[in-house]
């Protein structure tokens, strides 16, 4: 089954996991306010913010724990990027491994505050799956779109069955990534 | 004034602060419970905020759902079940009902007649003095009083109240009979037994042979 969903980014770098803090944080303060010295302003800023703000944070994190539940699991849901948009981030926390239907991806690095292309991938190609065999569950680079993008991905834990099941497409995997790591080596 | 000779028979006595046995203490834990577990959240938002994506990811899932889904959760209860009870106090009354101030000294004053003075001086209502006279009995009795608070809240602040303030409805005998009834100095006195139907319908009001009720009202 294939969805067609624009480009999500990992749980860890969410933008609403942001916004969860902040609505939280913000729920803490009124209930610590409230609960320090209980009066009717207090109270009900509790009660008519306080409260809504922390239920409406804990209703987004339970969404997005579901959707990253979904991604992690997902076999071959299709991304939509548009040209310049970044795919991950390096060292941000690794969910899916990615392969390139339509348009091409730069994956480029930073050394000492300097931005190197180390490769420019295209149709068939793909890329992500060094954070599973040679960075312990990191992004090694960061990979961007260089023009309109479709991609599939794959979610961690069918990649990882795949190449548990197939020595074959371990063996693949394991060995690009390996000489995707000794080319990124500076 | 025949009310006046009736409360002046009262034995006068000191008032009388709340003793340590009378502050609840399941109130007080579950305050600072609900402080604590506010302040941990606080302390964990502040480390997720920072520290989130040097997270592995299972520690940080199961941090978010602690932080953002069971403490919220725990200080939601917690928090409106202390505020509610809070709610009772009579220094939660006076924060917003400021006016009333002068009720309040009139109440604790050793030598007021008043009838609100003689039930907290004789500790014929203990604590919560305000509620317990102010809220009508019945099932709904609190959640009517906490929506008008919340009403009267709201006009306070947005200042779309009107002068002169009044209470939103004149005080009905419910409020007094709700303690009073089949007590024996009700059913007991012959002015009572003769006027109870009057006195239960309304038609008599208990304010007018036992007022005043609070300062203000003395010599009106």
């Amino acid at each position: 089954m294939r969805i067609h969903s624009p480009g999500k980014k990992p749980f860890a770098v969410s933008r609403w996991l942001r916004v969860c803090q902040v609505l939280t944080l913000t729920g803490f303060l009124l209930t610590l306010n409230s609960m320090w010295h209980t009066t009717g302003l207090s109270f009900a800023l509790f009660t008519a913010a306080g409260t809504p703000l922390l239920l409406l944070s804990a209703i987004l994190v339970v969404v997005l724990l579901i959707d990253d539940l979904r991604k992690r699991h997902s076999l071959f849901d299709l991304e939509v990027y548009a040209a310049g948009e970044m795919i991950f981030a390096q060292d941000d926390p690794a969910d899916r491994v990615y392969i390139i239907q339509q348009g091409h991806v730069e994956v480029v690095r930073t050394f000492e505050g300097k931005e190197i292309v180390l490769a420019r991938l295209g149709p068939g190609d793909y890329f992500g799956e060094m954070a599973f065999f040679v960075s312990d569950g990191r992004r090694t680079a960061s990979v961007r779109a260089s023009s309109p993008l479709e991609l599939l991905a794959l979610g961690k834990e069918n990649f990882a069955r795949l190449v548990h099941a197939l020595p074959a497409a371990y063996k693949e995997f394991s060995t690009k990534a390996l000489q995707r790591s000794k080319q990124q080596d500076p | 004034m025949a009310s006046t000779s009736l409360l002046s028979s009262f034995v006068l006595v000191q008032p009388v602060a709340p003793l340590p046995q009378e502050v609840d203490p399941v109130l007080v834990w579950l305050q600072h419970l609900s402080f604590s577990s506010a302040l941990v959240g606080i302390v964990l938002a502040l480390f997720l905020i920072v520290a989130q994506r040097r997270l592995g990811d299972n520690v940080l899932k199961t941090l978010c759902i602690g932080e953002f889904v069971l403490l919220p959760l725990f200080v939601i209860a917690m928090g409106n079940i202390v505020g509610l009870e809070q709610a009772k106090k009579v220094e939660f009354c006076r924060s917003c009902h400021l006016t009333m101030g002068s009720f309040i000294r009139d109440m604790q004053d050793p030598n007021s007649q008043t009838l609100a003075a003689l039930h907290y001086r004789n500790r014929w209502s203990p604590e919560d003095q305000c509620y317990a006279c102010h809220t009508s009995y019945g099932l709904f009795g609190d959640v009517k009083a906490k929506m008008k608070g919340i009403e009267d809240f709201f006009k306070y602040y947005t200042g779309t109240y009107e002068h002169p303030v009044r209470m939103h409805t004149p005080y009905v005998n419910a409020e007094c009979l709700k303690c009073h009834e089949r007590t024996p100095k009700l059913v007991g006195s012959e002015y009572h037994a003769e006027a109870l139907p009057q006195i239960r319908s309304g038609e008599l009001r208990c304010i007018d042979c036992h007022g005043p009720a609070h300062a203000e009202q003395v010599g009106q």
